[in-house]
């Protein structure tokens, strides 16, 4: 279109001027990379705009595709660069940011690999990329000063069996049927990956995120924890996995890992933190 | 009447060179604290509630002047500004206190969709009405004034209707508001729209100014082969820009300056050594003329 015809189409006081329009028609053809650029754009002399606009295009997908791959840089490992950028691109049709925002965007690509047809011979994938997701979390996770095994000397036996803990906020829990905690660790360089139940603790009580491989146990100890049961109960849960568990030795530990960061003991009892 | 004191400054950061953080220079950052006068970080990367990011930036500014740069408001966005984006930015800003605030005169999301870019907006008398409320609503969340950054544009409007320096200079009367001279931003969008820089910067109102920013350009050609910039801070400052900053800071006296890398990021005394290089500048024309003439 000449550049007269763009100015008569977008006089001041046409609806088609206002901003709103304007940011709407910018962003279908941002949104679509097969439409055409959207009219009323000048460059010097009244010249094409493609490879102007094409910037925007490039910058906004591209963008979005290296937030994807510093959340999820195993993943990225695992497919290969170029598998995972086509993948982010496929996944971009689906999912956008909702805003400028990135941090934190991209929780759906899990549930997106888990469902790619071209990834059905890799069923890990999603799991890896769910702890990577988990991983991004506790990175991100707010701060609180985690108790020391020292702590728990202020406490009978009795009065922590009706305890209930407050884990640390950065804690999240992942079981895979993968053993996708070694596949993590390899960074994405492991030769295979085992059809073998693994349960993943992700904690960074301090400064750096840290990936703990639980048993079953473990697992379902650290987990009714979480949704806040009071220890006797989690612990009654934890021996059904395994009937020699060694509550004292368990819970020393997860303090000593930074994960508890307080004990409330039920109603008129004293609390701590 | 404006909410926010006229009186108070647009910034207060030192008139020295400072350096985009990036978290990879931290460690070098802190073994060898050579001469940086300050450090800018984009906010975005500080909305989560803690971590390493906000370990390492409370460690910064117990050392350093701190500039907060946002790149997601949406200032130039037609729709409302996202509430929960600016409370962030707030939350960000009273928790570090910096130096500086600064924001860009661009929109990055639309009905629900955000962009990972600066997108440019026309410039007429309907976006700046929208600009200038968004700033003043900006400036009363964070109950202090901020700086906008003059832009980068590949392509003019054809509803634009007020040239760039004339409408940053309104908005900055109407809300009180400082500006960011991006100095490279000018030349990119000089070159891409045929337009004299140095003409820009002498009708720029430079006494607002409370920072100025350095980056790399990628150089390349438009469709019709004309010469075309994109603003890629993935590379060092282009002797052209460095021309302009002199000039430009020789004639009105130092201003605060950051060398920006956000691609393409080389290890920490090459940046380190970029930023010498203004501060260079800056001391030469300190030697010369002692202070800033408008302020």
């Amino acid at each position: 279109m000449p550049p007269d015809r763009a100015i008569a189409h977008f006089a001041p006081g046409q609806r088609a001027a206002s901003h709103l329009a304007r940011q709407a028609a910018f962003t279908e053809a941002l949104l679509d990379g097969g439409a055409p650029v959207p009219e009323g754009l000048l460059a010097p002399g009244g010249g094409p705009v493609g490879r102007r606009f094409a910037v925007h295009r490039a910058t906004t997908t591209l963008g979005s595709v290296a937030a994807l791959a510093a959340r999820y840089p195993v993943l990225e490992r695992l497919l290969g660069g170029d598998t995972f950028v086509d993948l982010a691109r496929a996944f971009l049709r689906i999912d956008r940011p909702r805003t400028a925002l990135l941090l934190g965007w991209g929780d759906g690509l899990a549930d997106f690999v888990a469902v790619h047809p071209d990834l059905v011979d890799w069923p890990w994938l999603a799991d890896v990329a769910r702890l990577e997701t988990a991983w991004s979390e506790a990175h991100h996770a707010a701060e609180a000063e985690p108790l020391v095994p020292a702590d728990l000397a202020a406490f009978s036996p009795d009065a922590l069996a009706a305890a209930r803990l407050r884990l640390h906020p950065s804690l999240r829990l992942l079981a895979s049927p993968w053993s996708i905690v070694a596949v993590w660790a390899a960074g994405g360089e492991a030769e295979g990956v085992e059809l073998a139940p693994e349960w993943a603790m992700v904690l960074r009580p301090l400064a750096d995120v840290g990936v703990h491989r639980l048993d079953a146990a473990g697992f379902a100890f650290v987990s009714g924890l979480a949704s806040g049961c009071p220890l006797d109960e989690v612990v009654a849960a934890a021996c059904r996995f395994d009937d020699g568990f060694d509550t004292g030795t368990r819970f020393v530990e997860l303090v000593r890992l930074g994960a508890v960061v307080g004990i409330d003991l039920p109603h008129d009892a004293e609390e701590t933190r | 009447m404006h909410p926010i004191a006229p009186s108070r400054p647009f910034a207060t950061l030192p008139a020295t060179a400072g350096v985009g953080f990036k978290p990879q220079h931290f460690d070098a950052i802190l073994a060898d604290p050579r001469e940086v006068g300050f450090f800018e970080v984009h906010a975005e990367n500080y909305f989560g509630a803690g971590g390493p990011p906000h370990r390492r930036l409370t460690a910064l500014r117990e050392r350093f002047p701190l500039s907060i740069h946002g790149v997601g408001l949406s200032i130039g966005g037609a729709g409302r500004l996202d509430p929960d984006h600016l409370a962030r930015l707030a939350t960000l800003v009273a928790r570090y206190e910096p130096e500086a605030v600064s924001e860009h005169l661009a929109w990055s999301s639309h009905g629900g969709v955000g962009f990972p870019d600066l997108l440019p907006l026309p410039l007429n008398e309907e976006t700046l009405a929208r600009v200038v409320e968004h700033i003043d609503e900006t400036q009363e969340a964070l109950g202090r004034r901020m700086l906008l950054e003059n832009p980068s544009t590949y392509f003019r409007f054809a509803e634009s209707t007020i040239p760039e320096v004339e409408f940053l200079a309104e908005v900055a009367r109407a809300t009180g508001c400082g500006l960011l001279l991006d100095v490279a931003n000018v030349d990119v969008s000089a070159t891409n729209h045929g337009f004299d820089p140095r003409a820009w910067l002498a009708a720029f109102p430079i006494e607002r100014v409370g920072e100025i920013h350095l980056a790399g350009r990628f150089e390349t050609l438009d469709d019709a082969g004309l010469p075309f910039f994109v603003d890629a801070h993935d590379s060092p400052v282009a002797d052209p820009v460095w021309a302009l900053y002199a000039e430009t800071i020789s004639r009105v006296g130092p201003i605060a300056t950051l060398i920006e890398r956000d691609d393409a990021i080389p290890d920490w005394p090459v940046l380190a050594a970029e930023a010498a290089r203004a501060q260079a500048i800056i001391d030469a024309v300190q030697a010369e003329g002692g202070d800033r003439h408008a302020a």
